[in-house]
């Protein structure tokens, strides 16, 4: 019997509920028993990574310019395709926000294109457009811009929601447009969270750069592929050393300027 | 025959009114109008006060005007545009409304100046208007005049939300003057400050729609306020009009018992 005082939580669960509650957990021991991940494996598997950290020091330097040119050209790939994906986030945004958008419908579509450009992973955007436009940086940062749209418009469109609706109700009285209401009342207010998103959209494709050299879309991963292919331990620990630096740059960079602007 | 119920016809050689409002009603919930039947015309030049209890529609019968709220039956008109009836006549219709909010609704972000500037979208200048970064000459020097008149030239280059509430309502007022509107229409614009700021703002507003021969609906929970700045008092209540009257003869006692 049910007592009506007695919290929910301290209900007893239905049945229904401790029957999913076991599928679940049955799914979990499943999901551990398919990746095939045993002790004896992780045993055998330590002095293995213990060999192959002892073969990849000390660092080979032979070919580090190389390595710097190329980390170089990972960066500004990421560059290009961040900024390029931040311009093209703003209208995006502004459609697929339900409140600035000119027609519902419009909203949907731009929702759905959104989706799908963060839901299909960087990687496969880069073999398409490897495909579309050949081998080479130019792939990567189609790639790159396609990611920053899904990743940035989704946030924009949230930051430009939560904006105090009252300085819009004020351009929408005097009859102000809708590009005005946009760019004067909208966008200002949403633009700390907008400078947020891009700087995460930054660190977000420079670690995403790195690897679209494997499936040839430029940069320093196919340094990274070919030295790991070779054995060339001692050089690939040169080429995962200066990602690590690069990447750190970029996100220490990236928190000191959003200590300064937000 | 009562000329509320002639429409918005107008006798031969007779100015129309700036704002002319015919049956109007409003409900948010089904069977219970927060009004309803509501009419009447304001001169042009006047200043009128719209009073009423907490709940009565103030607010709401307010934006309608501009079509801010939608009203659920009646009409509008406003110097002869009518905002209910084409898109073309609401944008009209709004580019000559100036609206002083309670809340003054400027962008914190943003610089006074650049608020004010703002104002100048009601005339279609497009993206000159969107900054002040983007403002030609004629249109900064317009904007800081409008600002130099609500006594706030030294704070241009402050932000909106490092202002005192009465130095952001005075803002909101030189973004309204910058409108260049016909007819101003302010909801509370004196309720979210000190009674001393209240009184500063209201006095300067007054002075200032008076100066530019505005013609003004406020409203107000301040009787005071009322019975001082305003030529005439509107009271609703009940879903209807309590009372109609110019303020010269009303006592602040008039007014109290329609709030019992």
């Amino acid at each position: 019997m049910s007592d009506a005082s007695t919290p929910r939580r301290l209900e007893r669960p239905s049945a229904l509920t401790f029957v999913l509650l076991l599928a679940a957990t049955a799914f979990v021991l499943a999901s551990f028993h398919q990746s095939g991940l045993s002790a004896e494996k992780l045993v055998r598997g330590f002095p293995a990574l213990g060999r192959l950290v002892e073969q990849m020091f000390p660092p080979s330097v032979e070919r580090l310019p190389q390595v710097l040119t190329l980390l170089l050209q990972t960066f500004m790939m990421a560059v290009t395709g961040t900024l390029l994906g931040l311009i093209l986030s703003v209208p995006f945004a502004i459609l697929s926000a339900p409140s600035l958008s000119p027609h519902p419908l419009l909203v949907w579509f731009t929702r759905a294109v959104v989706a799908l450009f963060r839901t299909v992973p960087d990687l496969v955007w880069a073999i398409v457009f490897v495909i579309a436009v050949g081998l080479g940086p130019a792939a990567g940062v189609l790639a790159l811009m396609v990611d920053t749209i899904g990743f940035a418009a989704r946030f924009f469109a949230e930051a430009m929601e939560e904006t105090d609706k009252g300085p819009r109700e004020a351009l929408t009285a005097m009859g102000a447009k809708r590009s005005g209401i946009i760019f004067s009342a909208v966008i200002p207010q949403a633009l700390p969270s907008m400078i947020n998103t891009s700087l995460f959209s930054l660190e977000k494709a420079t670690r995403g750069s790195v690897v679209l050299g494997l499936v040839g879309a430029g940069g320093i991963g196919i340094e990274l592929k070919v030295a790991l292919e070779l054995f060339d331990y001692d050089q690939a620990a040169t080429t995962i050393i200066a990602i690590f630096v690069l990447v750190l740059i970029v996100e220490r960079a990236s928190t000191w300027i959003r200590s300064r602007v937000i | 025959m009562n000329a509320l119920t002639q429409g918005f016809d107008v006798a031969a050689g007779q100015d129309p009114a700036a704002i002319s409002v015919r049956s109007l009603a409003k409900s948010f919930v089904a069977g219970s109008p927060v009004f309803s039947g509501i009419s009447f015309d304001i001169p042009k030049g006047s200043i009128v006060a719209l009073l009423g209890a907490n709940g009565a529609g103030k607010s709401t019968l307010l934006r309608c005007l501009p079509r801010l709220i939608d009203p659920d039956s009646g009409d509008v008109a406003i110097l002869g545009q009518r905002p209910l009836r084409s898109r073309a006549e609401l944008k009209r219709s709004r580019s000559l409304v100036g609206f002083v909010f309670q809340k003054h609704n400027l962008v914190g972000r943003l610089s006074a100046f650049t608020n004010v500037v703002h104002g100048a979208q009601a005339r279609g200048l497009g993206a000159k208007a969107w900054t002040q970064a983007l403002a030609p000459q004629a249109l900064r020097r317009e904007a800081l005049s409008c600002l130099s008149r609500v006594g706030l030239a030294h704070v241009a280059g402050q932000r909106a939300d490092s202002l005192s509430g009465g130095q952001s309502q005075r803002v909101a007022i030189a973004r309204a003057l910058m409108q260049r509107p016909e007819v101003v229409l302010a909801d509370e614009p004196a309720a979210s400050l000190d009674p001393q700021a209240g009184d500063e703002v209201m006095r300067l507003f007054a002075n200032l729609m008076r100066e530019e021969r505005k013609t003004v609906l406020f409203t107000s929970h301040n009787l005071e306020h009322a019975l001082a700045f305003a030529d005439r008092i509107i009271v609703i209540g009940k879903g209807g009009i309590q009372l109609d009257s110019p303020t010269c003869g009303l006592q602040l006692n008039d007014l109290r018992t329609l709030y019992v």
